[in-house]
């Protein structure tokens, strides 16, 4: 349960964590935009030092960023796998019925892990050093322009706040079933493979009805406090714009460039 | 079998992802003697269930070793817990997050069902405990979401006992108990720990409860044990106690007012109701 | 205690069932009032239906029958917003009712609802964080509590939003006694000063022997009211608090000792004028 980390926080005092959770988002969305744009190994290099960069900035170690991969693993190799097998050009490696392995291929299919990787550290960085909370907050504020298109930018807000509280609910629920069970003699994490997934197995199903359950007292609580979904409310999270904000802007704005350049340039 | 508990210098300290909390456990030895009622009290956040949750390895020590009876838990990966949960049985704080099966009977059932009793035999299990925590046997097929915060903790402490464990840990089990509930349970506990010697352990914040049902007490303070020995030297310093920034038994407290305020004196300390009715009549007041 | 004439709170003839298939009710015909500044406090056996009215009181749940008015106001399902405002309820599992990421968050969430400005805002938290003493753990994450700290930070959240009636669930079971004992002195001090009314479900009869008025609840219904000398010698199966229990174990061996309810400082003046 340890092992899945996306919609996590680590709280931390880093200068990523004190960072203002819209350029963190702006920052993230422009990032994944690059990487698509990204296709030479100059441009990769700047991608992956930039990203090396911030990882060490946010003070949480490596090992925990590579396990956030990890589940990812099977995705990442059977696109790798995918882009190597099945598309082509340049000098052929190894030819046997439709299948070739061709220099092309094998350059897509290493651009293919570079970008799946790339994506997997940059949202798990803003994951982790973001509140949820913090996040729907730069999420409204960046979508609320949109309200002269008739969106329901105050609804989507709300529920993706209330789906973002619910994350680590269900953590916390699994943790008790988990907790629960092992007090009554069940041993997790033993045995084989599939010996694990059978324990896991008697988690789920409680899990399924607990977390239904906890939603209705979630929503109850909510409810008694004084939760209104279509009422103004005021936020306890203020926005502060610091210096660093503007100087990561502007370094997205240098990376950007950049890697357009280094595109046209070739 | 009658159980023993050992800490031999056990820290602990919770983590989340990477980081580390500081100890909530600090370099704890301590000796629990077998077929003991031992009561352990002390101040919001000490440690007490940090404490319990590490009898029964639902936390693992960073440092040092308990080991319950012949059984052991350290820090090393793949130990096999299982012999160590058959012993110890465990009633968690919040009786909400013990329970997550469907029905009161499924939930009652799985710890017996995890060390191999047959289905039926299981059901007739929960049958018995149910009424030992004095619920009606209907409760059985209710979902534990329908029932009341009270009827909850019952049907917690009922799971546990059905495991027929060696070693009680209760973590607060008069919590949302109504008066009667309450003697009735824990006379329970107190019955079958002086019957079958099951070493018992109690958090708890009630004092009368300590004076009334424990043989020894365990202060925490901090991550720390100050206090460990029986209940009457427990008792015999009230500046001690209150130094711990515990309370005394409402008996006690009650008779130290009086004292105080009348110049009366008793012969002895009173735990009890009855104790402080028989003292006064003792010195010829009434 | 200073009655004003018209009840903060006034239940008539309030039924509810969970499971409507059912004939039995979970609460039936209950009523009561409670007035402003009063302590009010609700005693009966587990299951007996005080969580039930908790949650009709907040208009969480809808009466199969009968009325709740709060501060005169009928609650009903349109205006039950407004009256959310007048009443802040304190849960019985603390786990269930936290909403916000951090201690500071969550406290927060109830003044966010009712839109107070930020500073305002920021200014509450920290009061109400003091008065719980949980100031220290304002970043925590509420999970990662112990279970005493958890009923302090739900508390809090009420107490910040300073609603006219607080309910209370059994919200102190998991306090140290002298946790409680501040807590309950906190609480003192704000019903006097503001003239706060709080109706405190418990099953700690000495916290319930010091309130201004009792309700027993058995099985649904109301047993007996009154002030918790007049409900202690109605109800014979009610565990009296300890002076009383002292009185009634020596008026069993035949002892001579006053005939009616007797509170711990009239147990100790009467045993003086015997000693004198
Ligand atoms: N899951 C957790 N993660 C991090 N810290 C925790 C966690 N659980 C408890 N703590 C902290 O550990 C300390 C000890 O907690 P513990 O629950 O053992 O206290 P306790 O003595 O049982 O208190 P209480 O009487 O309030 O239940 C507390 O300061 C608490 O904040
Ligand atoms: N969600 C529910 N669905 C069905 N039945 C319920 C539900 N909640 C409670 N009940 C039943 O209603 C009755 C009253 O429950 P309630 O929670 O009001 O009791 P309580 O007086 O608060 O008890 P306690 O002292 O144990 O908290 C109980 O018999 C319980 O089983
Ligand atoms: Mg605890
Ligand atoms: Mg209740």
């Amino acid at each position: 349960m340890n092992k899945l980390l996306l919609g996590r926080y680590i709280p931390g005092d880093s200068v990523v964590h004190r960072l203002d959770s819209r350029t963190k988002l702006i920052s993230a969305v422009c990032f994944i935009v690059i990487i698509f744009l990204a296709n030479h190994w100059q441009s990769f290099l700047l991608l992956w030092t930039f990203t090396f960069l911030t990882l060490y900035l946010t003070g949480i170690p490596l090992n925990i960023y590579i396990r956030g991969v990890k589940p990812f693993i099977w995705l990442i190799l059977f696109a790798v796998l995918m882009q190597i097998l099945f598309t082509g050009g340049g000098e052929i490696f190894f030819q046997w019925g439709p299948v070739t392995i061709s220099e092309l291929g094998m350059i897509n299919g290493l651009n293919a892990f570079f970008r799946f990787t790339l994506i997997i550290f940059i949202s798990t960085v803003v994951t982790l050093t973001t509140k949820p909370v913090e996040l729907t907050d730069a999420i409204y504020f960046l979508v609320k322009p949109l309200k002269v298109f008739r969106l329901p930018v105050e609804e989507i807000s709300i529920m993706l706040t209330i789906a973002l509280r619910f994350i680590p609910n269900l953590f916390e629920e699994t943790r008790k079933i988990i907790d629960a069970q092992k007090a009554r003699g069940t041993e997790f994490g033993k045995g084989s493979v599939f010996q694990q997934m059978k324990t896991l197995v008697p988690v789920f199903l409680p899990l399924f009805v607990n977390s239904l359950n906890r939603a209705e007292d979630l929503a109850n609580a909510m409810e008694a406090r004084g939760f209104r979904p279509d009422m103004k409310r005021s936020s306890f999270r203020q926005f502060h714009w610091k210096w660093q904000d503007s100087f990561t802007i502007g370094i997205l704005v240098l990376l950007t460039a950049s890697i357009i350049l280094i595109g046209l340039y070739e | 079998m009658v159980t023993d508990i050992k800490f031999i210098n056990v820290s602990v300290d919770y983590r989340t992802g990477p980081l580390h909390s500081k100890n909530v456990l600090d370099n704890i030895s301590l000796h629990i003697k077998p077929g003991t009622f031992t009561a352990v009290v002390g101040h919001t956040g000490a440690g007490k269930s940090s404490l319990l949750k590490t009898m029964n390895g639902l936390v693992i020590p960073k440092k040092g070793m308990v080991k319950i009876g012949d059984y052991s838990i350290s820090n090393q990966p793949n130990q096999s817990l299982k012999n160590i949960r058959k012993r110890v049985g465990m009633v968690f704080q919040f009786p909400e997050s013990q329970i997550f099966a469907e029905t009161v009977e499924k939930d009652i059932c799985f710890g017996p069902l995890n060390f191999g009793i047959s289905p039926r035999e299981a059901k007739e299990i929960a049958r018995r405990v149910i009424k030992n925590v004095g619920l009606e046997p209907s409760c059985l097929h209710k979902s534990p979401f329908s029932l009341s915060g009270g009827e909850k903790r019952r049907v917690a402490i009922a799971g546990i006992l059905a495991m027929n464990p060696e070693v009680l840990v209760l973590d607060e089990p008069g919590a949302g108990l109504d008066p009667a509930g309450k003697k009735e349970i824990l006379s329970l506990l107190e019955k079958w720990n002086k019957k079958y010697r099951m070493t018992t352990i109690m958090v708890t914040h009630e004092m009368d409860d300590v004076a009334r049902y424990a043989d020894d007490v365990i202060v925490m303070e901090k991550g720390k044990i100050v206090f460990h020995g029986d209940v009457t030297s427990f008792f015999s310093d009230v500046e001690r106690i209150k130094s711990w920034k515990l309370d005394l038994p409402e008996t006690l407290k009650f008779q130290l007012e009086l004292e105080q305020q009348t110049g009366i004196r008793l012969p002895e300390k009173c735990l009890t109701p009855e104790k402080l009715a028989n003292a006064l009549i003792e010195v010829g007041l009434v | 205690m200073k009655e004003s004439p018209l009840p903060i709170i006034e239940v008539k003839n309030l039924s509810y069932r969970y499971d409507l298939r059912k004939n039995t009710d979970i609460l039936s015909s209950v009523t009561f009032s409670v007035f402003k500044g009063e302590w009010l406090a609700i005693v009966g056996n587990n299951g007996s239906g005080k969580s039930t009215l908790a949650r009709l009181l907040a208009g969480l749940l809808t009466p199969l029958e009968g009325k709740v008015f709060i501060d005169g106001i009928e609650l009903t399902e349109k205006n039950k917003w407004q009256i959310r405002k007048k009443i802040g309820i304190v849960f019985q599992n603390p786990d269930n009712q936290f909403i916000g990421t951090t201690v500071e968050d969550d406290v927060a969430f109830g003044l966010e609802n009712f839109n107070i400005p930020y500073n305002e805002m920021k200014q509450r938290v920290q009061e109400a964080l003091q008065m719980v003493d949980m100031l220290k753990y304002r970043k925590t994450d509420p999970a990662n509590l112990s279970g005493g700290q958890k009923q302090r930070v739900a508390i809090a959240g009420v107490l910040a939003v300073k609603p006219e009636v607080i309910l209370l669930d059994e919200a102190f079971i998991m306090l140290d006694p002298k946790s409680r004992d501040d807590m309950l002195k906190t609480l003192k001090t704000l019903k006097e000063k503001y003239r706060l009314t709080i109706i405190s479900i418990t099953h700690d009869m000495n916290e319930a022997a010091s309130s201004d008025r009792m309700i027993v609840l058995k099985n649904g219904k109301i047993t007996a009211t009154g002030t918790p000398g007049e409900v202690f010698s109605q109800d014979p199966e009610l565990e009296p608090p300890l002076a009383e229990k002292v009185r009634r174990i020596l008026h069993n061996k035949g002892r001579n000792v006053p005939d009616h309810f007797i509170t711990e400082k009239e147990l100790i003046s009467w045993l003086q004028t015997l000693n004198s």
